[in-house]
């Protein structure tokens, strides 16, 4: 199964994607025990399963209540969600070699989708807008970032985010660099802190060619105000980009692995992943998977989490335009927003603000 | 088309010519911060005996045209038209009711014909979402003291306000020139600002932020003793279901989730069985009775409400507790949990039990909730259990009746009326 990990470039199809699905799963099964005990419970065990569709996802908020743990030995790494969701933090925990598989997921589909015409190294100078690792060692993101830059960048990366805090002067001078050594500048972080960027850079910038930006969030726990659209206006005119060189990233901490918008690689603006993972659009009234153009919520599954738990019911909304050309949950999709407990309905109190009240 | 705003008969004209900005279909007009400064200036309800405008209240809420404001409420929030029709009657048949303006206004109301109580010259209502009824309560109430209003319709629900307030107005002129029920963008703060610094009492209904946020652009005139202040904020309520409950007990408590959708501040979003012989028994019998009423009475919601459920349901079921609910639908759902950890339901008749051993476990368990807790619905007792006075509820009730409390009632300690009113001490004369 690993193997398949890392080769963004050779699809999978339905066939060679279910075998592998439920060979994790049964291994899932097998080393996890609360995951044992709610396929138990619920008659949904490996014997049980024709197709992977029909393989129990555990909620997103399983990851703060258990610890959906597949390996042997300790953990090395634990992420965490970050503190505006409610209540517990969600708790990614990572061995040795689930770590192994986290980085070469990410950076082999980092490449594909933001990096498509770049061999080796890039010239691109990293720019990033959220926490170092050393700062943030609990953030999935920051873990991401660094491991980028330190992968596809010479040099290390400028940052403007430190200290919970967006330093415009520094953002200022990283960017002013670019323009004056012509050189094309790589950006990185979360939709809030560019957006934050926006209104307190002022003038706006002229990022030589090749420049591009990754923007992700606001669909974990807080939602950017604006519209996606509007945001990406915003940054290309801060910026100084094409439109086309920014990109979305749907990532969460409970995964593996992320998906892209595909503009980079001159392709839609729907998200798309790796083949090892598979985003499947689920009537929210019945969790089947849902009609191509219907809204419906996302239901993750990610062969990169073999050492937790590959099976996550998400509370995100989505759409896919079209029948996925590799099977179920193959399709590009847009991300509406998350369906967050928070929001508040009605005038009863939502969980976020019982949270806050106590 | 039908008209949901209102403005006095003198300002009509104007309103009607100003520029008008289309909302849930209906359309409202754009008023310049001069026109609201006028429209303010001129609210101004008669001296009147209390007895006069209680009178006109209840002819009120016996004419009251209930057909189109159903029709109304039914298109704009998806909610079954049954559903609102039986709160509706219930809660305009309080109104009618000969003991209402005693019960709203207390020992108030002999001092206001007496001159000792100091009443709003204007209360400014800032209406919430998703549940009518409050902005009702609060208009009556205000009408009933003798106070004007100016009410801020909600955008999810511009429309009943406004009909009672042309109501009022048919029923009696000179109290309809002392209305204006209104709608604006949320941002138009200049416009807010004329209501603001106008209105001796403001009501504001909506999520806890947008209370806080009224009380800090108030803070300067509530220090002053300028402008009451009645905070309506996000509450929760619960119900407390005693050894001794029925199966009828289950049947009334569905009535509680199921009206409003479980989005009113009066809806339980948790239920503490206490010391039941068979929670089971009770869990299904309440999971029937919600089937029931799906049949009748379905359930609004979007996407959004479906993956908030589907993520609850799942959630509960990872940690081992019982879901019962429907195969195809998120409907309803009840969650039997032997946990007794307060956390507020999601609504869209989401019912979670929570199974304990004694009251004092349950009065524990919503300990941190205190302050919070709007109405306990009760049942099953021997005797009243006494015990949740701890958590400090503005109002106990049988289940059944969560969402249906008695006009004038005790809301978070002061009646909607009495809360805008204050004694004026007279130790001479």
């Amino acid at each position: 199964m690993s193997e398949v990990i890392g080769r963004v470039e050779v699809p999978l199809d339905d066939a060679a994607f279910d075998g592998l699905a439920r060979e994790t799963f049964a291994a899932q099964f097998a080393a996890c025990a609360p995951y044992r005990a709610y396929c138990e419970r619920t008659g949904r065990t490996p014997e049980a399963i024709r197709h992977w569709t029909e393989i129990l996802a555990v909620p997103q908020s399983a990851f703060k209540d258990a610890e959906l743990y597949s390996d042997t030995g300790t953990p090395v790494r634990v992420f965490e969600t970050s503190g505006t969701t409610v209540g517990r933090p969600g708790r990614h925990l990572l061995s040795e070699r689930a770590l192994g598989l986290y980085e070469r997921s990410m950076l082999a589909t980092f490449r594909h989708f933001v990096l498509p015409e770049i061999e080796g190294r890039s010239a691109l100078a990293p720019i990033c807008l959220a926490p170092s690792s050393a700062e943030a060692p609990r953030s999935s993101l920051s873990f991401m970032i660094d491991g980028v830059c330190r992968a596809f960048c010479a040099g290390d990366p400028a940052r403007a985010v430190w200290g919970d805090a967006l330093h415009v002067d520094d953002l200022r001078a990283a960017l002013a660099r670019c323009e004056r050594d012509g050189r094309p500048a790589l950006l990185l972080g979360t939709s809030l802190a560019f957006l934050d960027a926006c209104d307190a850079l002022g003038e706006p910038y002229e990022l030589p060619s090749g420049s591009r930006l990754m923007e992700t969030g606001g669909t974990k726990g807080r939602q950017v105000a604006i519209g996606r659209p509007e945001l990406r206006a915003k940054l290309a005119a801060a910026f100084g980009l094409d439109e086309a060189a920014i990109v979305n990233e749907y990532g969460m901490t409970e995964a593996c692995s992320q998906f892209y918008e595909q503009t980079l690689r001159g392709g839609a603006r729907e998200l798309a992943g790796p083949p090892w993972a598979r985003a499947l659009v689920c009537d929210p009234e019945t969790l089947e998977p849902s009609k191509p153009g219907e809204t419906g919520v996302v239901r993750l599954v990610d062969l990169a989490n073999r050492y937790s738990v590959s099976f996550v019911l998400t509370e995100d909304l989505a759409i896919a335009a079209a029948e996925g050309p590799h099977g179920p949950g193959s399709a590009p999709f847009r991300v509406l927003g998350r369906a967050s407990g928070a929001e508040a309905r009605g005038c009863s109190l939502a969980a976020e603000e019982w949270a806050r009240a106590r | 088309m039908t008209r949901t705003w209102w403005v006095p008969s003198s300002r009509q004209a104007t309103w009607e010519a100003l520029s008008q900005r289309s909302l849930c279909g209906l359309a409202f007009p754009e008023p310049r911060v001069a026109e609201m400064e006028q429209l303010v200036h001129g609210l101004a309800m008669p001296a009147r005996r209390v007895e006069e405008r209680a009178e006109v209240i209840r002819r009120v809420a016996r004419r009251f045209a209930r057909g189109e404001a159903l029709d109304l409420l039914t298109a704009i929030t998806g909610r079954a038209r049954g559903m609102l029709e039986a709160s509706m009657d219930h809660l305009l048949g309080e109104w009618a009711s000969p003991e209402a303006a005693a019960r709203a206004l207390g020992a108030f109301a002999r001092g206001l014909d007496e001159g000792r109580v100091a009443v709003p010259r204007l209360t400014y209502h800032v209406l919430a979402g998703n549940v009518p009824w409050a902005g009702v309560d609060s208009l009556f109430a205000a009408t009933l003291v003798g106070s004007a209003s100016l009410v801020k319709l909600s955008s999810h629900e511009p429309v009943l306000a406004g009909l009672v307030a042309r109501a009022l107005a048919e029923e009696d002129r000179e109290i309809g020139e002392a209305l204006a029920v209104l709608h604006w963008p949320g941002g138009s703060r200049a416009l807010e600002e004329v209501a603001l610094q106008e209105a001796d009492a403001v009501i504001a209904f909506g999520d806890n932020a947008a209370v806080a946020d009224y009380a800090a652009r108030l803070a300067h005139r509530i220090a002053a003793g300028r402008t009451r202040f009645v905070a309506r904020g996000h509450r929760v309520s619960v119900a407390v279901i005693g050894p001794r409950a029925t199966d009828e007990h289950a049947e009334a408590l569905a009535l509680d989730v199921v009206s409003e959708d479980q989005e009113g501040c009066l809806s339980p979003q948790a239920i503490y069985l206490v010391g039941m012989g068979e929670p089971e028994r009770f869990a299904e019998r309440l999971a029937a009775a919600l089937e029931r009423y799906e049949e009748n009475w379905p359930r609004a919601g979007d996407t959004a409400l479906a993956a908030s459920i589907q993520q609850e349901r799942a959630a509960a079921g990872f940690a081992g507790a019982r879901v019962i609910a429907p195969p195809e639908s998120t409907a309803w759902t009840v969650v039997v949990d032997r946990t007794p950890t307060f956390v507020p339901a999601p609504a869209g008749r989401f019912a979670r039990l929570r199974v304990v051993d004694s009251l004092a476990q349950a009065v524990a368990a919503l300990a941190p909730a205190r302050g919070l807790v709007s109405t306990i619905g009760i049942a099953g007792f021997d005797g009243a259990p006494r015990a949740l006075s701890a958590l400090a509820p503005g109002r106990v009730c049988a289940v059944g009746k969560m969402q249906r409390p008695p006009a004038g009632w005790n809301h978070e300690g002061a009646s909607d009326a009495a809360a805008l009113l204050q004694w004026i001490e007279w130790e001479v004369g």
